[in-house]
């Protein structure tokens, strides 16, 4: 079969062709050369062939004698043969592909995978084919004598070897050469008996043909069919271009290492053993080889994801550095908003009401010179002052409305205070303020953001509670400053968002001195707001400041 | 005018054209002894100089008017404090007389009621 697969592939399928198979099985039949050559004659009576292809030894014997005479002229090829049962010089128009028995081959090869091999035992058959190969191995063999056993198991009935090589001694190899019959006359076809003696041998059998190899021996140089086949391909095609076969030398089929995986593992034989270019054939993949592309996508698609996962964390950690930034901002912003309105504030009042307050002064002067003298300029001096008074009003309007230094001037609680009479007088409801035990003097600044958080949340109330008394509490601890603003209002769902900007400006307003605020508030309960700072930091660095 | 009804007088202003107009205002009738610029130095001017009447305007820096005018009334009750400032505020002037000022004047008024301020007992 894998002669004729590997004579297939190198056929130019270009060239019509005609192929005529003749079996002489002449182990079996034993029949004469001439009875075989008179059949054949009649048989192809008048059949012009282009290439005659003589395979194995027997049939080149038949070729050597009746070839000329059956196909006279046309080339003739003698394969799967023998070198030493070539003539010296082979007739014309013919050539060869012949082999030298590769037994020692494989016997170097068994001796390089178990080096401790001390016995040797060479199992083959009766026939001629299989004397003649015993006999050609023994020859071989010689050079190994001196430091292996041989003993050959070629005339035994085949249950008998079979028997004989289950009990062979340790460090003993068995090499099969091929057992096409055997002492009680039954015939075999070779490699079917190769099983048997694999599974029969409690040695390692070591063989050299091709049609061995996954039969449970463990390898060898092996004669390999497809090989052959090709390469008697190849020679018929070289010779059909040619029409002749003379002139071309005799070929060399070449033998190669050949190992069965299964058997090395069988054996324990350690594949870092074999030669440079040996074939391993029948490996079982591992479990690492079989399962690789499912461990390495496996792997792939975990590490894709925890690079996900990472990249997930650090953007959600940007976010969120992002977002404390975004707020910071915010606070800086409100602050920053502050300053510029107190520098506003201040300019106005430390200067401009100043300067405005002079000429005020001045007119008031000038009046009182002119009255008496210049009533009519008296009188429109007059008017112009009150137009004055009425501008320096209204820039002051605009300077408290800004920044109040009412809270500067009289401290947070009177600022309060003031800020919620004002408010109470406006909307005609009750306002009551209580404070208690708040450190004095208050950081500026923690003043000025209470101040602040009162009056958006008295305003909110007065809004949209409409409750008629709220109560502010100011309490200060050791560290701490708390604020209590209570309505008894409508309330509001803190879970809803609406209320939203007045007291997120609350929170950032807290932040400025670290503290924050606490809304309670339902439907129908009234609100509560709770601002809370811690002032030991606050103080300190408002004593360190001045 | 004799000299024993002419008080003596420590100003206190931050404005420096203000402290020129004040002095304008009340030097035909009152003997200046001081003028000073912040809270701080008015406190040493009255402990030192023992003033009749201070004119202090509300919103001077380190202790302002009102702060000061408390000061001065526990440290020194003969001496009267008169708060000026540029702009009515109903809070800090009901403060102002509660810490026992004697008056409070608005600065553009001060050329009609200034002295009065001053002058009164």
């Amino acid at each position: 079969m894998r002669f004729a697969e590997g004579l297939h592939e190198v056929l130019d399928p270009g060239v019509q062709k005609q192929i005529f198979d003749e079996y002489f099985d002449q182990d079996r039949l034993s029949e004469s050369s001439a009875l075989v050559a008179d059949t054949l004659r009649k048989k192809y009576n008048g059949t012009k062939f282009d290439v005659v292809i003589g395979v194995g030894n027997p049939v080149l014997a038949f070729l050597l004698s009746h070839g000329a005479e059956l196909w006279p002229g046309t080339p003739e090829v003698f394969i799967f043969v023998d070198h030493r049962l070539l003539p010296a010089q082979l007739p014309p128009n013919t050539t060869a592909i012949a082999y030298a028995d590769p037994s020692a081959s494989t016997l170097e090869l068994a001796l390089q995978l178990m080096p401790k091999t001390k016995r040797v035992f060479y199992v083959g058959g009766s026939s001629p084919s299989d004397t003649a190969r015993s006999a050609s191995a023994e020859q071989d063999f010689k050079r190994f004598a001196d430091k292996i056993e041989f003993t050959y198991l070629s005339n035994l009935p085949l249950a008998e070897l079979l028997e004989r090589i289950s009990r062979l001694p340790d460090d003993s190899i068995v090499i099969y050469g091929g057992m096409e019959q055997d002492a009680s006359g039954h015939v075999f076809i070779a490699a079917r008996v190769c099983p048997l003696i694999a599974a029969a041998s409690n040695a390692p059998v070591y063989g050299s043909y091709g049609t061995f190899v996954g039969c449970g021996i463990v390898g060898g140089r092996v004669l390999d069919f497809k090989d052959l086949g090709t390469q008697t391909g190849r020679l018929a095609m070289k010779i059909l271009e040619r029409g002749t076969a003379s002139g071309l030398p005799v070929e060399n089929w070449q033998s190669r290492p050949v190992v069965d995986w299964r058997q090395l593992q069988r054996w324990g034989i350690s594949e870092k053993r074999l030669p440079a270019g040996a074939i391993v054939r029948f490996r079982i993949p591992s479990a690492w080889e079989r399962y690789r592309w499912y461990v390495v996508t496996g792997l792939s698609a975990i590490i894709a994801l925890l690079t996900l996962v990472i990249v997930l964390t650090f953007e959600v950690q940007k976010r969120r550095l992002a977002n404390l930034e975004v707020k910071e901002l915010s606070g800086r912003l409100i602050h920053a908003s502050e300053e510029e309105r107190k520098r506003i504030a201040r300019e106005l009042h430390d200067d401009i009401s100043q300067r405005l307050a002079i000429v005020a002064i001045e007119i008031e002067l000038l009046v009182r010179d002119v009255v008496l003298h210049q009533p009519e300029i008296s009188a429109s001096l007059q008017q112009t002052l009150r137009q004055l008074h009425e501008i320096i009003e209204d820039t002051h309007n605009l300077s408290h409305e800004l920044h109040s230094a009412r809270l500067q001037i009289l401290g947070l609680e009177e600022a309060l205070n003031e800020f919620s009479q004002q408010l109470a007088r406006q909307h005609a409801l009750e306002i009551e303020v209580a404070v208690n035990s708040v450190p004095s003097p208050l950081p500026e600044v923690v003043a000025f953001v209470f101040y602040r958080v009162a009056q958006e949340a008295l305003q909110n109330s007065v809004k949209h509670s409409g409750s008629n008394r709220i109560e502010v509490r100011l309490t200060g601890g050791d560290h701490t400053l708390v604020m209590k603003i209570r309505d008894y209002g409508s309330g509001f769902d803190t879970s809803l968002p609406g209320r939203g900007l007045g007291l997120a400006t609350m929170r950032e307003r807290l932040k400025l001195v670290k503290g924050n605020l606490v809304v309670r508030s339902e439907p129908g309960g009234g609100t509560e707001i709770i601002a809370e700072a811690r002032l030991e930091g606050a103080i300190k660095r408002a004593i360190s400041a001045a | 005018m004799p000299q024993e009804l002419r008080p003596r007088v420590v100003l206190a202003d931050d404005h420096e054209g203000m402290l020129q107009v004040f002095q304008r205002l009340l030097e035909p009738y009152c003997e200046i002894v001081g003028s000073v610029k912040d809270g701080r130095a008015l406190l040493q001017a009255v402990a030192s100089l023992s003033p009749d009447v201070v004119v202090v305007d509300v919103n001077i820096p380190a202790v302002n008017g009102i702060e000061a005018c408390d000061l001065i009334r526990q440290s020194a009750p003969r001496t009267r404090v008169v708060i000026v400032t540029v702009a009515d505020d109903a809070a800090i002037r009901q403060q102002a007389f509660s810490l026992g000022a004697s008056a409070f004047v608005l600065k553009y008024r001060a050329a009609d009621e200034l002295l009065a301020a001053v002058r009164k007992r």
